[in-house]
C-alpha cells in the first residue's frame, strides 16, 4: 500500500526521500550526539565523584589515621548515597576498613570500553597530622549504569526533538509538494485528457505558474499542438489532392482504350485495366475460372516471343517494342510496349492495331501481288529471293529456283486478243499455285514470265519433278471464252542454290537453263 | 568591643607561649617503670592523637594534656592550631573509638598522675620536671628519624 503510494505519488516519494534522509542524518547526528554526551556525563560524574572524595578527604584521613572502622561505616554509607556510586572501599594499612556496594557491576556494564581504565577512582590517604605518611586509601567505583541512564536522559529530549522533526519536514515536504508540483501537474494532466487537441484546443495556463517551469510545460505542450495541427492540416490538404488525383488517374486507368498493365518476370499479372481484358480477349469467366492470370497463358502461340521479350526488357532495363496478334487470330493485333519498373516488375501498355496492321499487311500484300493473276509480282519475289538466300546462308539450306516462260504465248496473244492472253496467264497461274507446295511461292514477273521459288529442297529432284508436273498440265488446252481453247507450252530452266553463289549468278544460271529449253524445242525443263 | 577583648587575649597567650617556649620548652615525660626512655615525633603524634592505645613497650597508653600549654604543644608536635585539634576531636566524640588526653590545669598535677601510672605521659615546661618522671624528649628536639629504644 505504501509502497503503491511511494510509486505513484510523486508527493509521498519525495516525502519518503526526505524523510530517509532527515531520519539517517538524524541517526547520525543522533549517535554523535550520544556518543558525545556519554564522554561528557562520564567526566562529569568522575569530576563529581572527584569533588566528593575531596569533600570527605579530611573526616577520611581521620577514619583512616586511627582505623575507624566506625567512622569509614558512616563515610561509605555516606557515598553509596550517591547513586552514581556502586561500590567504596577504605583500606587502612592494607586492612579493609569498610566496603560497600558491589565492585563487580562496575566491570559488568564496562564492557571493555576505553573508559574501563577510568572505572574506578581510587586515592592514597595521608596522615592528617603528616602530609608524608600514607595511612590509608580509598577505592570508589561509578555505577557506569547509572551514567548510561543519565545519557538517556540527556539525549531522549534531542530524539524527541528530532523526531518532531522529521514529522514536521515530512509533513511540510508532502504539503509543498503536492501544492506546488503535483496538484498543478495533476490539474494540467487532467485537461490534457479531456482536451481535444485535434480541434486545437490549447491547454490553459495555471495561475500562479505562468512563469516556471510547469508552466513552461504547459506553453510547450501548447506549442506542440499548434504544430501538430498545422502539419495535420497540410496532411489533410494532400491527402485530398492526393485522393482526387488518383480518383482521376483511376477513372483514366479504368476507361483507358490502351490496356495497361504490371506483370511479373514470370508472367504473373499484377494489376490491369478493363481494356487489358478487352485487348487480350479474356472474358470475365476466364478470369475466375484460373487461380492465376499470367500473360503467356493469354498469349497462346505468341508466349515464346513474348518471353524473350519480358527477359530481355527486364536484363537491358529498356523497352521493348513488339506487334502480335492474338489468340492466332490473323485479324487482330496488338502493339506492345514493356517498360522496366524493378527488378521483377514490368509494365506494359498495349493498343490495338488491328485496322492499321491489316491495312499494311493489305498494302504490302498490293505492292508484292500481281493484280492480273493474284500470285506474286517481281517485288514479291525480290523481297522472297532476298530472304531465301538470308535464310539459306543463316540455316545451310538450299532452295531452287524454277524460271518458266510460256510458248507460243505471243501468238494467242495475236490471234485471240489481250483479253485471251490474260485468260491464259490467269489459268497458268492457278496450274503453278494449284501444283506448288503451300511453303513455295509462285511469282508473274512481267508478260508471260513466270518464277517459282522451292524452299527446303536439297537437291534438284522435287524441283524436275514439279517441273515435268507442269509441263504437262501447262500443255492442257485452256478455256479462253466463247467455246475456243488455246494450247500453250513452257519452257523451263532450274538452278539449285548454293551458298557461295550470288544472287544474280543464280538467276543467270537459270535463265540460262530456260534459254537452252527454249532453243532446244520448247516444252521442256533443264537445269543449270 | 568583643572583638577587640578577643584580640588581647589572643596576643596575650601568643607572647606567654612564646616566652614559655623559648625560656623553658615543653618536654616529654614518662612514667620511670614505663619501659621506655626516649620517643620519635611519630610516637609522639600517635599517642597523643589516639591512634595508638598502648606505649611501645606494650602498657596502656594514658596521655594528659596541659591545658595552658596545649596550643604551643600541638603546634610543635603537629604544627596545627588548637581549634583544628578541637575539631579533630569533636568528629570523633560519636565513634567511641578514640578519645582526647585528660585535660590537666597545672604541670604539678602532670607529674603527679605520670608519677603514679606507669602508662601516663605528658609534657611540661622543662623547668617544671622532677626525678619522678623521665625526660623522654625535647619537644624541640624530636625528629622523625628517632626510634624508640
Amino acid at each position: 500500500m505504501i509502497i503503491r503510494l511511494i510509486k505513484t505519488r510523486l508527493a509521498a516519494r519525495s516525502t519518503a526521500a526526505i524523510l530517509l534522509l532527515v531520519a539517517v542524518l538524524g541517526m547520525v547526528f543522533l549517535a554523535l550526539a550520544m556518543r558525545l554526551a556519554s564522554v561528557q556525563e562520564t567526566d562529569r560524574q568522575y569530576r563529581q565523584l572527584e569533588g566528593l572524595l575531596d569533600t570527605v578527604e579530611s573526616t577520611l584521613q581521620i577514619a583512616c589515621f586511627l582505623r575507624d572502622r566506625e567512622l569509614a561505616g558512616e563515610l561509605v554509607a555516606g557515598l553509596m548515597q550517591n547513586s552514581t556510586v556502586a561500590a567504596v572501599t577504605i583500606t587502612a594499612d592494607d586492612q579493609v576498613l569498610s566496603r560497600a556496594g558491589e565492585s563487580n557491576r562496575a566491570a559488568q556494564s564496562g564492557d571493555g570500553q576505553p573508559e574501563e581504565n577510568r572505572a574506578e577512582l581510587s586515592r592514597t590517604i595521608r596522615s592528617p597530622f603528616d602530609e608524608t605518611k600514607i595511612v590509608g586509601g580509598i577505592r570508589l567505583i561509578p555505577d557506569r549504569g547509572v551514567i548510561r541512564q543519565e545519557v538517556m536522559d540527556s539525549t531522549y529530549f534531542v530524539s524527541v526533538l528530532l523526531f518532531v522533526q522529521m514529522a514536521i519536514i515530512g509533513l511540510g515536504t508532502a504539503i509543498i509538494v503536492v501544492r506546488l508540483v503535483t496538484r498543478p501537474i495533476a490539474r494540467i494532466s487532467r485537461r490534457l485528457h479531456r482536451l481535444k487537441a485535434e480541434t486545437g484546443e490549447q491547454l490553459a495556463l495555471p495561475r500562479g505558474n505562468e512563469d516556471d517551469e510547469i508552466g513552461q510545460l504547459v506553453n510547450d505542450v501548447n506549442a506542440m499542438i499548434d504544430y501538430l495541427i498545422q502539419i495535420l492540416g497540410k496532411e489533410r490538404k494532400l491527402r485530398l489532392q492526393r485522393e482526387v488525383e488518383e480518383k482521376k488517374f483511376r477513372t483514366i486507368f479504368e476507361n483507358a482504350e490502351t490496356a495497361i498493365f504490371q506483370v511479373e518476370e514470370n508472367g504473373r499479372l499484377t494489376s490491369f485495366n478493363p481494356a487489358f481484358l478487352r485487348h487480350f480477349q479474356v472474358s470475365e469467366k476466364d478470369l475466375h475460372g484460373k487461380p492465376q492470370l499470367t500473360l503467356y497463358d493469354l498469349a497462346g502461340g505468341q508466349a515464346t516471343l513474348l518471353r524473350e521479350q519480358v527477359e530481355a526488357c527486364r536484363r537491358n532495363r529498356t523497352n521493348r517494342e513488339l506487334e502480335f496478334n492474338v489468340a492466332e487470330d490473323p485479324t487482330r493485333w496488338l502493339h506492345l510496349v514493356l517498360s522496366y519498373l524493378d527488378e521483377n516488375l514490368l509494365q506494359g501498355v498495349a493498343n490495338d492495331i488491328s485496322e492499321r496492321k491489316l491495312a499494311e499487311m493489305d498494302a504490302e500484300r498490293r505492292a508484292t501481288t500481281d493484280s492480273l493473276t493474284g500470285i506474286g509480282n517481281r517485288a514479291g519475289f525480290d523481297n522472297r529471293l532476298a530472304r531465301l538466300v538470308r535464310q539459306s546462308q543463316q540455316r545451310n539450306r538450299h532452295f531452287a529456283l524454277m524460271m518458266m516462260d510460256l510458248d507460243f504465248f505471243k501468238e494467242v496473244n495475236d490471234t485471240y486478243g489481250h483479253q485471251a492472253g490474260d485468260a491464259v496467264l490467269v489459268a497458268v497461274a492457278t496450274t503453278l499455285r494449284n501444283a506448288a507446295r503451300k511453303t513455295d511461292y509462285v511469282a508473274r514477273l512481267g508478260g508471260d514470265e513466270f518464277v517459282l521459288l522451292l524452299d527446303d529442297v536439297d537437291s534438284e529432284e522435287p524441283a524436275t519433278r514439279l517441273a515435268e508436273k507442269l509441263l504437262e498440265d501447262i500443255a492442257q488446252p485452256i478455256d479462253i471464252g466463247n467455246g475456243v481453247s488455246a494450247s500453250v507450252g513452257a519452257s523451263i530452266g532450274i538452278a539449285l542454290s548454293n551458298r557461295e553463289e550470288s544472287v544474280d549468278d543464280l538467276i543467270s544460271r537459270a535463265d540460262a537453263a530456260m534459254y537452252r529449253s527454249k532453243q532446244e524445242g520448247r516444252n521442256q525443263f533443264h537445269t543449270g | 568591643m568583643v572583638r577587640r577583648l578577643f584580640f588581647i587575649l589572643v596576643l596575650a597567650g601568643q607572647l606567654c607561649a612564646t616566652s614559655l617556649a623559648q625560656e623553658e620548652g615543653l618536654v616529654l615525660i614518662a612514667n620511670p617503670e614505663s619501659g621506655i626512655k626516649a620517643m620519635d615525633r611519630d610516637t609522639a603524634i600517635n599517642l597523643f592523637m589516639g591512634r595508638f592505645k598502648k606505649l611501645p613497650s606494650g602498657i596502656t597508653a594514658l596521655p594528659l594534656d596541659l591545658t595552658g600549654d596545649r596550643e604551643t604543644f600541638y603546634r610543635q608536635l603537629v604544627n596545627k592550631r588548637l581549634p583544628e585539634i578541637n575539631s579533630y576531636w569533636a568528629r570523633l566524640v560519636f565513634s567511641g573509638r578514640a578519645s582526647p588526653p585528660r585535660q590537666i590545669e597545672t604541670p604539678e598535677e602532670v607529674l603527679e598522675i605520670v608519677a603514679n601510672n606507669r602508662g601516663a605521659i605528658g609534657y611540661v615546661p622543662r623547668g617544671a620536671t622532677d626525678d619522678r618522671v623521665v625526660v623522654l624528649a625535647d619537644l624541640f628536639a624530636l625528629t622523625e628519624r628517632d626510634t624508640a629504644p
